[in-house]
This record gives C-alpha cells, structure tokens and sequence, in this order.
C-alpha cells in the first residue's frame, strides 16, 4: 500500500511545526508562495491557546505514496488522547534540537509511541547552528532508542536540509496501513466542532471504506448516523468520495453534540442486521473517559448566572470530556459543579470561561468522587464536600483507586518510590522494560495522585519521568468532614474531606492558609475549622486599627478618589460572606 | 459658598515628612511666579466666576514671601475677583513673620491664621525636619494675639514614631493652654521620595490610642470635632474647608492648584509647568464620582450625609442601597443624617469603600 500515517514527536521548540511546513511545501500541499502567512497563523493561534489546540491530521502527496501526519497533544491530563492519535499512526519522526538535545517531554512521549508499537524515524533538527554539537546528540538518541548511527537523519527544517532523505525513509521504513479486511472499522482519534456542521469525528480507518451514504454506527456511543459527508485536511478541508482502509480523515454526519463522539470509538456500518452488527468487535484500548477532578465554580457577580450556564454549553460543544451538573452554595449561590480529567484540563476550561467567554468565575478547591455507602443500603456519590451526609448517617466511605504506571530512567527510581509511599500507594511492580527505561506500577488513591502529584515527579525526575494512571477500583477508607466557620457562619464552599489522621494536621494548616488570604476587615475574623461539631483549630484576622486619610482639602480630594477607584477594583476579587469579604482564592486554599 | 484658594509654593526648608509642591524661596522666582498668576487669574475670571466667600492663601509657606511680593498677589487677586470675604486666611510657619508682618496681615483684612506648629516637642519638630522650635512657636502664636488675630488655627501632627503618650499629651495641654479657635490634627504619613519614607511607623494600637485621647481631650477643653481631623470651638469652623467638604465650588491659582466647578475638576502644573504657562488638567466628574465623593467627604464631617439630600441627589435606588450598608457599630443614623460612629473614625476610610464598593455593585 502507498500509505504512510505518522506523527512527529518533539519537544516544544525544537522544529515541529518548522518541520511540518517544510513538509508541506515539499510536497506541495502548499506552495512556497502563500508559506509565510500559513506559519505565522498557525505559530499565533498555537502561542495563544497554549496544548488546548491541536492541527488537523494534514494529508500529503509525496512520489505517489500519502502521507498522512497527525498532531497529538502532551500532558498526562490528555495521555488517553494521545496514545489514541498515536494508535491511528505506524510511525513517528523523532526530532530533537541539534544544540539542546533530547529533552524529557519527548522522552515521555516518545515511551508511549514505543509502547503502541510504532516505528521510530530520529532525527537531529537545527544542524545549521554553528553551535550545533551533532555528535553528542547522537549519542544520546543511540542510547535511547538502540539504534544505529546511520538510522538517525540530520537535518534544518528551517533551510529545508535532508527534508527530502527524511521524506524517503518515511517511505522506506514507516509501514504501511495493515489490510484487515473489508469489514468497515474505523478508529475515532479526535475531533473539532464546527459551528455550522456539528461535531466532527476524525477518523483512522482500520479496514473496509466509509463513503458518503452510508449507514454508521459509533459502538460504544451506540448512535447511528447517516453519513453526509467525507474527506481530509490538506491542508483545507477537501470533500472526497470514499476513505479507505489506512487512510485519516473526517466524516460529517451532523451530530449534534461533542458527547456522541467519544475518543476512541469505534465506527462500523450500521446497515447490516443487528446480529451482524453486535458480531463486528470494537477496535482494542478503548476508554471510557471520565472525570476524576471535581470543583465548583460560580459566576463571580451572581447576575451573571445564566452567561456562565451558556459559556459551558458552549464548551462542551467542543469538549465532550467536560462536565457540569447545576448546584447551589450558601456562601457562593448559584453555580455549577463540575467534573475534569484532570489539573491542568480544570486549568483550561476556567481560562476559557474567564478569556474566551469573559465571565469571571470562582472555583473551588478541586475533590475526587466519594462513593458513600449509607447505614440505610443506599449508595450516594459524593462530588462535593459540602454534601457529604452526616456522619451517623454514614456506613463506609470509599474513594477511588487507580492503577498508575511511571516510566523513568533508572537514576529516579529511588525518589519515585518515596513519593509514591508517601501518598498512600501500594507498589505492584517494577521492571525494566527497555535498557534504561523503569516501569513502576503502583495503586494509589485518586486524591494522592490528581492534584500536585504528576508536577512533583516531574520535578524529582527532572522531568525524564511519565506518568499514565487508569481507574482500578473503589476502596474504603477512614474520611472525616473538615467544615470552616468564619464569624461563626459555615462556608460550605470551603468544606473539605481528609483522611481521619491527618484532619487536625489539614485543619490547621487551612486555617493558618486562609488567616493569610483573607485581608484585615472593619471587624475581627475568626476563622474555625470544625469536624463532628468539635473546633479542631482556630486563627484570627485582627481588624484594621488604622485606615483614615488625614487630610482632604483641594488635590487631595482627587487623589483619594482615584485611590478608592483602585481600591474598589480589588473589592471585585472578593466575596462578601456574611459581613465578611473573602477574597477569590481562599476558596482554592482547601487543596493546596 | 465658593472658595479661592492661592497655593504659594515657596518655603524655606523642605520639612522631612512633606510631599507637597513646594521650593525653597527665592526671589528670582518669585517675580516669575507672580506673573504666571497675573495671566492664570485674568483667564479663570472668565471662565469661572468671580465672586467668593472665603480666600485662603496656603502652601509651601506663605509667610515666607515678603510683604511686597505679597501685597502684588492681593493686588492680582483683588483686581480681578470680587472679594469682601468674611474668611481670609494666610498659612504661617513660626520663624518666618514678626509682629510687624503680622501687622500688615490684618491690616489687609487677613482675618484668619493657620499656624503650623505640628508638635512642641523640640525632639519631634527635629525629627520632622521644622525649622522652629517648641518655645519659638508659642512665642509665634503669643505675637499674633498681640497684633490682634481674632480666628486662629494650630496644626498638629501625631503618630511621629518617636512620639509617645506623654509627650502627645503635653503637647495638646501646650496647645489648649493657649486657647487657639481651632486645630487640625494630622496623622503623620511617609510619602515616597520623601525622607521619610521607609521609616518604621508608629505602632497601629498607639496611634489609634493617641487620636481617641485627642478627641476626648479637646471635648473636655471645649473644642467639637466637626470633621476626621478637625477641632474648633463654637462659631470659629473654618468656612473655607467646609466648603471642600461640603462638595462646594472652589477656584486654586497657582501650581499644583485644583479647581472644581460643580462638574469638573482641574488640576495645575508644577511650578515650573506653570510659569512656562501650562495650563491645567481638566476632568469631567461622573455620576459615579460625583457619588463617590458626596460619601467620601461627607462621611469626614461629624455632622455625616443628610439622607434626604442624598436621595434627592441619587435618587431612591441608591439610597436604599445606602440604607442597607449603615450596620453598627461603623454608623449610625441620627434623625436625618448617618455618620461614621466616633469611635470608628479612625478607620473612615475603610468604612467608607466598603459603602462605596457595595453601592456601585450588589443589586
Ligand atoms: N536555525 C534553525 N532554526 C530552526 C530550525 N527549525 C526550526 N527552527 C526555529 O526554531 C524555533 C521553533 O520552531 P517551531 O517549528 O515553531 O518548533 P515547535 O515548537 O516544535 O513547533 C523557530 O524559531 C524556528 O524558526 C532549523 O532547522 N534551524
Ligand atoms: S513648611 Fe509645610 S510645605 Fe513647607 S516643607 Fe514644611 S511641611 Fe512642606
């Protein structure tokens, strides 16, 4: 077959999208003329949006032989995502800066290309630097990979240097697309929204062909569509008549919401019987993704209620891995709490509200999912503290498990255990998977691993260690309620659930956090932190004693005017509790 | 009641804690100063109104310029305004007039003194860069009795770091033995680029110590607090500061001046601006700022916001909205007006942005 699907994996920097370019021009997707304005928009839409936009998988032609290169995003949040694009692949171009040398973001990827099974072309970037140190770098990537100097390319994506040996290795040692057959299975790796067509499903298909027409079925969504249209990005969207097995595309079928597409599924042809239909087995490593972090969060001016209601509609349009349920805070009011796959995933979905939609919001501190057994038999899911049921009411508390796998090379692994043990993990296993690359296995509890957990064994690694993490199961385990009393007014928002032995120790230091936060008012604050009704801990913000401008005659009363303007700026960032302004961020103190 | 104000921005030795637009004197300068106030004054007569009720002639220190070079401002100022005020008054710095100047003041219809004298501490006037002393300024105040002032006012500052208890006390008890018709009490502030700025202050519990014995003391003494800083005994509230107060019209000459018209405020130059003949800034004030203000200001009198006004002026919505912000034990209403509480006026200004904020925001 002529086909050839790969990604390129490289560390930011190091000539991705540079490379891609030249790509393009090469084989003339683009021509060398209109080049400039298509890079730029491309570099300024990505500075922009930071990880959260990705490319089109962009088709090729080169001597004959597609080309399909499809983009993957890099955090463990996405990790899922990532080995879905990488599954839709056979091969991946390596790149690494000819002066910085292999860096861990690519090392981490670069562990789940292998692990999918793909064929890895390496190559040095930038070798047009006088400071270039080709040698040394070679090394690093012989060591890595266990290849051979004479399998790694050199090249300038920026002068447009061994682009084209680069392109005949792609030919010559990416494979091509299996042929499995001609029963229609094809592989959902991403999709985008548009606002006219619906929710778009790229597709890798695996065997048979999708035309327009026909009958789809998407198998784990269980919705069946009928096909309006199909093609691929080249670098535009190009209508074509017929997707074939290996080929990357899209297909539109006016699915009207991101939620009918889930990463990962599997699409068939719809039209056989039933039976028929139920005998077709979906594609391996699918994943139901669900979200593992919880926060509440609320329009800062609660007019602004149902804006924010839009703003998330709109969002999960476009992100089907975001969810929201309505709910109401004494201390907050109206608001919404809602699920995430994870710290930095909650991270962009508020800076799209606040950005993007321009409603500024409050969150709260960010929880797991507490599946509560009750004295009655029922079973209640607890997503925020404020609700868990009272404790005489309460059986058992479980939280959620998972399975979390950490690559490393070898010199980490001794911190990496630490770590792990620290945050209530079991190991399960360790071994050498390659020559200098460490599995450890571990369950962990949720809560020890979603929240500061991936960027501190980045930072013990240095950044070489990869984290992947699965659900396993839900285990009981012994939680106390942490409620918080300002002036004697419960905040719900600022409820927490801790593990029993630790509850005076996150008490304390809670408290202590938020007689930081919480500025010095007309009046004392008291904060307490209770558990069971008892006080465990207790701080106080004296009241200002001082705050009198001495004199107000002719300038000053301008200057004191442009002063309260200020001032009254920074009142946005609180809420006023009680009597009490508290500001924004205390109610991320909880966790942190 | 408009106001004219004349900012001399001349004085013989910058003080440590002072921010304020100022030079040390110097003649040359002086000529060119007058004439840039010759050529301010001719133009703002147009634009802005020429009679007022009160003039006051503020600094810098005034009394350092000589009584040639101040009869040419009265000359300037008389030309072009129609003044018959019933307050007139000249800032004085002990150490830069004798009875003589004194004399001429009154016999100018200068009718009112304001006298920094700040402390009678010999130790806290050096700290704060005076250039007087404790002794020196009684024997100032003592000569403008002599001469015949009628209507005179102390300033004061407290809160200086090397300042205790007993020492503020001796000096109020220095004031009051000397019966001045009113006081103003400053807290000391450290303005950047100032020599002082940096220094530690006073701590927060002993200043606030030291303004509530003032105003107790100076009740006891016969003096009613009318304003945050302010003391006078009855009949003697200077009109003049009211009028800012009050939300009046006021007319500044000078540099760094500041004027405001009913609805906008202008701001001058410095001096040297001014004399290259800048002209000021002008800023229209909105309903917001024009709210804004009415509290800021109004919540400094001890006689507070007159509620019937403010909903005249605001209207009903806004006045309700200020209805729910009076809690105990910040204000409280009385009859027709709200104030700031006595004991809570040491930190107005936090009470009155938490209103201000609540107004413009919660429905
Ligand atoms: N000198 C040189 N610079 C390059 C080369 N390839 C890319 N660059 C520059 O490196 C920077 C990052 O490249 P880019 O393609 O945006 O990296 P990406 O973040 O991996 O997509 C840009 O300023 C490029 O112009 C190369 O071969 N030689
Ligand atoms: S006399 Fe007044 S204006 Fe002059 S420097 Fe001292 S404090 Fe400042």
């Amino acid at each position: 077959m002529n086909k050839r699907n790969f990604c390129i994996i490289a560390h930011i920097d190091h000539g991705k999208s540079t490379l891609a370019d030249r790509m393009l021009e090469i084989t003339g997707t683009i021509p060398k003329r209109l080049m400039r304005d298509q890079v730029l928009d491309a570099m300024e839409l990505e500075r922009e949006h930071g990880i959260t936009i990705k490319a089109h998988p962009t088709r090729m032609k080169y001597k004959g032989f597609i080309f399909n290169l499809i983009d993957t995003p890099g955090h463990v949040d996405f990790s899922y995502e990532v080995t879905r694009s990488l599954v839709a692949c056979e091969g991946a171009v390596l790149i690494v800066d000819a002066v910085q040398g292999v860096q861990a973001q690519t090392v981490s990827n670069l562990y789940m290309a292998l692990d999918v099974g793909l064929t890895i072309i390496p190559v040095i970037n930038k070798i047009d630097l006088p400071n270039a140190h080709i040698e040394d770098i070679k090394e690093e990537i012989i060591d890595l990979l266990n290849v051979e100097e004479k399998e790694i390319l050199l090249v300038s994506a920026k002068n447009g240097w061994g682009i084209e040996n680069l392109m005949e290795r792609i030919v010559e040692k990416i494979p091509p697309p299996h042929d499995s057959g001609s029963t229609l299975k094809a592989l959902i790796f991403d999709s985008y929204y548009d606002e006219y067509r619906g929710a778009i499903p790229y597709l890798r298909i695996m065997s048979g062909s999708i035309e327009t027409g026909i009958n789809v079925r998407f198998i784990k969504s269980g919705k069946n569509f009928e096909v309006q249209e199909v093609g691929y990005f080249s670098p535009k969207k190009v209508k074509s008549e017929i997707l074939q097995t290996g080929d990357v595309g899209y297909i539109i079928c006016n699915i009207r919401g991101a939620k009918d597409i889930k990463t990962g599924d599997t699409v068939i042809e719809s039209q056989k019987s039933k039976v028929e239909s139920q005998s077709v087995k979906p594609l391996p490593g699918y994943r139901e993704v669900t979200p593992y972090v919880y926060a509440g969060i609320y329009p800062a001016d609660g007019e602004k209620y149902n804006s924010l209601k839009d703003a998330l509609e709109k969002l999960v349009l476009t992100d089907s891995s975001l969810i929201y349920e309505p709910e109401t805070s004494v201390a907050l009011g109206f608001g919404f709490r809602c699920g995430f796959l994870g710290m930095l995933h909650k991270k962009i979905i508020e800076e799209r509200l606040e950005r993007e939609m321009n409603i500024s919001i409050i969150s709260t501190s960010p929880n797991i999912r507490y599946k509560v057994k009750l004295q009655n038999g029922d079973t209640e899911w607890v997503e925020n503290p404020g609700q868990m049921p009272k404790p005489i009411e309460i059986n058992v508390i479980e939280e959620p498990v998972v399975k979390a796998k950490i690559f490393t090379p070898p010199g980490y692994i001794g911190s990496i255990l630490k770590l792990c043990e620290k945050r209530r993990g079991i190991q399960k296993s360790i071994f050498y998977h390659r020559e200098n690359m460490v599995e450890i296995e571990y369950e962990i509890p949720l809560s020890e691993l979603i929240f500061d957990f991936y960027d501190t064994l980045k930072s013990i690694s240095q950044g070489f260690a990869s984290l992947d993490y699965e659900f396993l199961e839900y285990r009981p385990g012994d939680f106390v309620k942490v409620d918080i009393l300002v002036n004697s007014k419960q905040v719900d928002a600022l409820s927490s659930i801790v593990i029993r032995d630790n509850a005076y120790f996150d008490a304390v230091r809670l408290v202590r956090r938020l007689k930081q936060v919480i500025p010095r008012q007309l009046f004392e604050v008291i904060i307490q932190a209770a558990s069971n009704g008892r006080i465990i801990a207790k701080s106080r913000v004296a009241p200002i004693r001082k705050d009198v401008t001495a004199k107000c005659y002719g300038g000053d009363i301008t200057r004191k005017r442009k002063l309260l303007e200020r001032q009254k700026e920074g009142k946005k960032k609180m809420k006023r509790i009680g009597m009490v302004e508290i500001p924004k961020e205390a109610f991320l103190c909880v966790r942190e | 009641m408009p106001g004219l104000y004349i900012h001399i921005p001349f004085c013989i030795k910058k003080c440590k804690y002072c921010a304020f637009h100022s030079l040390p004197y110097n003649s040359e300068l002086v000529k060119q100063y007058i004439v840039s106030l010759k050529k301010e004054a001719e133009l703002r007569k147009e634009t802005f109104g020429k009679t007022f009720d009160t003039v006051y002639i503020g600094g810098g220190t005034p009394s350092v310029l000589k009584i040639s070079e101040l009869l040419d401002i009265l000359k300037i100022i008389n030309y072009n305004f129609n003044l018959s005020p019933r307050e007139f008054t000249i800032e004085v710095n002990p150490g830069t007039v004798n009875r003589e100047k004194l004399t001429w003041y009154r016999s100018v219809g200068i009718n009112r003194l304001s006298i920094g004298v700040q402390s009678l501490n010999d130790k806290e006037l050096e700290y704060l860069g005076r250039i007087h002393t404790g002794k020196e300024a009684v024997e100032c105040f003592k000569d403008t009795r002599f001469v015949g002032f009628k209507n005179i006012s102390i300033d004061l500052i407290y809160g200086i770091p090397i300042q205790d208890k007993n020492s503020w006390y001796s000096t109020l008890n220095g004031i009051t033995a000397l019966y001045p018709e009113h006081i103003s009490a400053y807290s000391l502030s450290y303005e950047p680029d100032t020599p002082l700025y940096g220094e530690k202050p006073m701590k927060e519990d002993l200043e606030e110590k030291l303004y509530y014995y003032m105003i107790e003391y100076l009740k006891d003494k016969g003096y009613e607090q009318y304003e945050i800083s302010t003391f006078a005994i009855s009949g003697y509230k200077s009109r003049h500061n009211t009028n800012y107060w009050n939300g009046g019209i006021y007319l500044g000459l000078g540099p760094s001046a500041h004027s405001f018209d009913g609805t906008h405020r202008y701001a001058n130059p410095e001096l040297f601006d001014y004399i290259k003949g800048k002209s000021f800034k002008k800023e229209k004030i909105n309903r917001t700022e024009a709210l804004e203000e009415y509290i800021m200001l109004g919540l400094r009198k001890r006689e507070g916001i007159s509620l019937l006004e403010f909903s005249n002026r605001f209207g009903n919505e806004t006045y309700n909205k200020l209805i729910k912000e009076i809690k105990e034990p910040f204000l409280e209403v009385d009859r027709d007006r709200v104030r700031i509480t006595e004991k809570k006026q040491f930190i107005a200004d936090a009470i009155i942005i938490s209103i201000i904020y609540h107004l413009s925001n919660e429905k």
